[in-house]
C-alpha cells in the first residue's frame, strides 16, 4: 500500500516535470522567435539608414567630383591664369650648352 | 431550458457558419487579388542607374565627366499653390542664361508650358524639367513649393567647352529618350561608355524599410568603361586657339588642323572650326556636328605632288636626279594646256626641282612615267579611297575611281592633286607613310580603355609597307628641299628640321574651277630624321590671300613653334 501510494506520488511528480518542460520550450520557443523578429526589423532599419548614409556619401561624392572636373579644366586655369596677369612667353632664346650665359638671381 | 440551449446552439452555428463563409470569400475567392494587392505595397523595384564612362586626355584630365543633375517633377494631388503661382516661380529658374531682348518672350512661353503641364488632366505626376543644375535645385527647394520633388539624373559635362568638340561628340537623346552618344568617340564607344543598368527588387514595410527576410533579388549595374585618348590637352588647346585665330587673320570660311605621331598613329589633336558646345548641342545647327577633319573631302592641290613622287621614286620611275625633259614650258594633256601656278617654267629641271617649285608640268612628267595602273595602285597603298578606320564616329570616304576611267587628263590632273578627292585624315596619314620610313598606320584616338578594376592598352596598328624606307628618306629629303626654298620659305622657321609641302587647290564647282576661291593647306613633320609629329592644317576660302604659302603656311609655323618647345625639338644650329 505504502509502495503503491509512492509510486503513484512519483507518477505524478513525472507527470508535472514533464508538463512544466513543455511549457519551458514553448516558451524558450516563443521568446526566440520575438527575438528574432526584433532583430530583423531592428536590422531592416539599420540597413535604411546605411542606405541613407551611402546616399548622403555618394552625393558628397559627386559634389567632390563635379568641383575637381570643372576647376582643374584648361579654359578655368587659362581664366585663372589671365586673372593673375601671367601671359604666355613669345620669345625662346635657344643657346648651345657652351655659349656663356648671364644668370640672374 | 433545452428550447434556449438548441436556439444558443444554432445561433452559435449560424455565427460560425457565417464566419466560414467570410473567411472563404476573403482567403479563397478574393485571395488572389488582395495578394497582388498586398504584394504591390511592400514589393518594390528600381532601377539602378550605370554611370557613363569617362574621356580623358592623355595626362588623365577630363575631356568628358559625368556629373549630377536633377529631373524636377510635379505630384499633382500635393500641389497647394495654384498652376499659375507655380510655373511663374519656375520658369525664371528653369530658363537660365538667355539674351536679354529675348528674354521677356522666352520667360513667358516658358510660364504656359509649365502651366500646362500642371494643369494637365487625368495624369498625378508630370515632369517639369531634365537636367537642372544642383544650384537651380536648391533655389527651388528654398521657394518651398509643395508638390515640387527631385529625381537624381546623370549629364554630361564638357569642362574644356568647345575645345575637342568634334573628338568627343556629344550626349542627346535616342527615340526612347535615353541618353545616347552621337559623333566622334561618345558616338563610337556609345555601347562601352553606356555600361548596362541594374535592377533591385524587394520586399519593404509601410515605413518603406528593408525587410531583410524578405524576398529581394539584385542585379549589379555595370558602370561605363573610361577611355583615356592619345590626346594631348596642350596641344588641343594651342591647335585651337592659333586655328580660330588663324582663320580671323586670313578671313577664312572654315579650316583644320591635325596633329599626328607618325610612327603610332596616335591623334595627338584635331581641331575644326566652326565648332560647337557640345554642352549646348541643340543651340547649334546639324551641320556642325559632323567632324570634316574626318567626313569633309577636298582637292588637296599640290600637297598630294609628295605621294605621287614617293611613288614614283619607289617604283624607279624616276630618281632624284631625274631630268624633266617637257618642264621648258606649258604641256598639252588631250585639249587641255597644263601650266604651272606662277607661270614660271624651269627647263631640266630634277625631280627635287620640280618639289622645290612645286612644279605642275614637272608632275604630268611623274605621272607619265609612273603609269596609270601603277600610280592607282599606289594611290590604294596609300589608304586612300578607303576610310582610316579612325575610332570616330562619321568617318567618311570618296571613293576613288576605278582605273579603267582613268585617262590621260585624269591622270595629268590627279598627279598635282586636282581631280582627286581626299579628307584631312587620309591625306595626314598617307603624309605620314613618308615620315614613318615608308609604312602605313591606322590613326587612332583612344589609347587605353580603363574600368575600375582592369585596363586594357590599344596597340598601334601598322597595316603595311607602301614604300619603301630608302624612297620615305629621298622624299624627306625632298620635303626639306621644299620647306626651305620653296615658296613659303619666307616662313619657314630658320634650323627647325622641317620638312613640308605648300597646297593651293582650286575649288570645283558646277563643273568648273572657281577662279578666286581656294583651299590653302601645310602639311609637313618634324625633326625629318626623327618625327615626333606630323601636323597638317587646311584653310578653306581663304579670302586674305589665295595662296597656301602666306595663309596655311605661316599658320602651321606658328602652331609648330609651341610643338618644338613642347616636345623639346631644338633648331639644328
Amino acid at each position: 500500500m505504502k509502495y503503491a501510494r509512492k509510486k503513484d506520488t512519483v507518477k505524478k511528480q513525472v507527470r508535472f516535470k514533464k508538463k512544466h518542460l513543455l511549457w519551458i520550450y514553448f516558451a524558450a520557443f516563443i521568446s526566440i522567435q520575438v527575438f528574432f523578429t526584433i532583430h530583423t526589423a531592428t536590422a531592416g532599419a539599420e540597413l535604411a539608414n546605411l542606405e541613407e548614409k551611402a546616399g548622403e556619401l555618394s552625393e558628397e561624392k559627386r559634389i567632390l567630383e563635379d568641383t575637381l572636373v570643372s576647376k582643374s579644366s584648361l579654359k578655368s586655369l587659362e581664366e585663372k591664369a589671365q586673372k593673375l596677369r601671367l601671359s604666355k612667353n613669345e620669345n625662346v632664346v635657344y643657346f648651345q650648352p657652351e655659349q656663356t650665359f648671364a644668370k640672374a638671381d | 431550458m433545452n428550447l434556449r440551449i438548441n436556439i444558443f446552439y444554432i445561433g452559435l452555428f449560424c455565427a460560425f457558419a457565417l464566419l466560414l463563409f467570410r473567411l472563404f470569400h476573403w482567403q479563397v475567392y478574393k485571395g488572389q487579388e488582395l495578394s497582388v494587392a498586398a504584394r504591390n505595397q511592400y514589393h518594390s523595384g528600381s532601377t539602378i542607374d550605370a554611370p557613363r564612362g569617362e574621356i580623358l586626355a592623355s595626362d588623365g584630365s577630363w575631356l568628358a565627366a559625368s556629373g549630377e543633375a536633377w529631373l524636377v517633377w510635379a505630384s499633382l494631388p500635393d500641389m497647394k499653390k495654384s498652376s499659375e503661382e507655380i510655373a511663374e516661380k519656375l520658369a525664371p529658374l528653369f530658363l537660365g542664361e538667355v539674351d536679354e531682348e529675348n528674354y521677356k518672350n522666352l520667360l513667358l512661353n516658358e510660364v504656359i508650358r509649365i502651366r500646362d503641364l500642371l494643369e494637365k488632366s487625368g495624369v498625378v505626376w508630370v515632369p517639369l524639367k531634365q537636367k537642372v543644375s544642383r544650384e537651380v535645385k536648391l533655389k527651388i527647394e528654398s521657394l518651398g513649393l509643395k508638390g515640387i520633388g527631385f529625381d537624381l539624373q546623370e549629364k554630361r559635362i564638357y569642362p574644356e567647352a568647345s575645345s575637342a568638340a568634334h573628338i568627343l561628340g556629344f550626349v542627346g537623346k535616342s527615340q526612347e529618350g535615353s541618353d545616347t552618344g552621337y559623333f566622334g568617340l561618345e558616338g563610337y564607344y556609345e555601347t562601352a561608355l553606356s555600361g548596362k543598368p541594374g535592377f533591385l527588387s524587394r520586399e519593404s514595410d509601410a515605413a518603406g524599410i528593408p525587410i531583410v527576410l524578405g524576398e529581394a533579388r539584385e542585379i549589379s549595374a555595370i558602370r561605363g568603361i573610361n577611355l583615356k585618348t592619345h590626346i594631348d590637352s596642350s596641344i588641343q588647346a594651342n591647335l585651337e586657339e592659333k586655328l580660330k585665330s588663324g582663320i580671323e587673320k586670313y578671313t577664312a570660311a572654315s579650316g583644320t588642323a591635325i596633329v599626328m605621331d607618325p610612327k603610332t598613329g596616335a591623334v595627338l589633336g584635331m581641331v575644326a572650326y566652326p565648332s560647337y558646345d557640345p554642352d549646348e548641342y541643340w543651340r547649334y545647327s546639324d551641320e556642325l556636328f559632323s567632324n570634316p577633319a574626318i567626313s569633309s573631302s577636298f582637292e588637296p592641290g599640290s600637297i598630294f605632288k609628295v605621294l605621287v613622287m614617293a611613288a614614283a621614286l619607289d617604283s624607279g620611275a624616276v630618281t632624284q636626279d631625274t631630268i624633266c625633259d617637257i618642264c621648258s614650258g606649258p604641256v598639252k594633256v588631250d585639249k587641255y594646256s597644263i601650266e604651272t601656278w606662277n607661270n614660271e617654267y624651269h627647263p631640266d629641271s630634277t625631280m627635287v626641282d620640280v618639289i622645290v617649285h612645286s612644279d605642275n608640268v614637272g608632275m604630268v612628267f611623274v605621272s607619265r612615267r609612273l603609269g596609270r595602273e601603277s600610280f592607282y595602285t599606289y594611290l590604294t597603298k596609300f589608304g586612300l579611297g578607303e576610310i582610316t578606320g579612325i575610332d570616330l564616329q562619321g568617318e567618311a570616304s570618296p571613293p576613288l575611281r576605278d582605273v579603267t576611267e582613268w585617262g590621260p587628263v585624269e591622270l595629268a590632273t590627279a598627279s598635282f592633286g586636282q581631280g582627286i578627292a581626299v579628307t584631312p585624315i587620309q591625306m595626314i596619314r598617307a603624309v605620314s607613310v613618308i615620315a614613318n620610313d615608308g609604312e602605313l598606320v591606322i590613326p587612332q584616338v583612344v589609347d587605353e580603355i580603363v574600368d575600375d578594376t582592369w585596363e586594357e592598352d590599344i596597340k598601334p596598328v601598322r597595316l603595311w609597307r607602301v614604300i619603301s624606307k630608302q624612297s620615305a628618306n629621298e622624299m624627306t629629303s625632298m620635303m626639306v628641299q621644299a620647306a626651305k626654298n620653296g615658296e613659303a620659305k619666307w616662313t619657314h622657321l630658320r634650323g627647325f628640321k622641317v620638312a613640308g609641302k605648300t597646297g593651293t587647290a582650286q575649288i570645283p564647282i558646277a563643273g568648273h574651277y572657281d577662279e578666286q576661291k581656294t583651299i590653302a593647306t601645310f602639311v609637313g613633320f618634324a625633326p625629318y630624321d626623327n618625327p615626333k609629329f606630323v601636323m597638317m592644317v587646311t584653310l578653306q576660302e581663304p579670302s586674305s590671300s589665295p595662296w597656301a604659302s602666306e595663309t596655311a603656311a605661316p599658320l602651321w609655323y606658328s602652331m609648330a613653334k609651341d610643338l618644338f618647345l613642347y616636345f623639346g625639338i631644338q633648331p639644328e644650329n
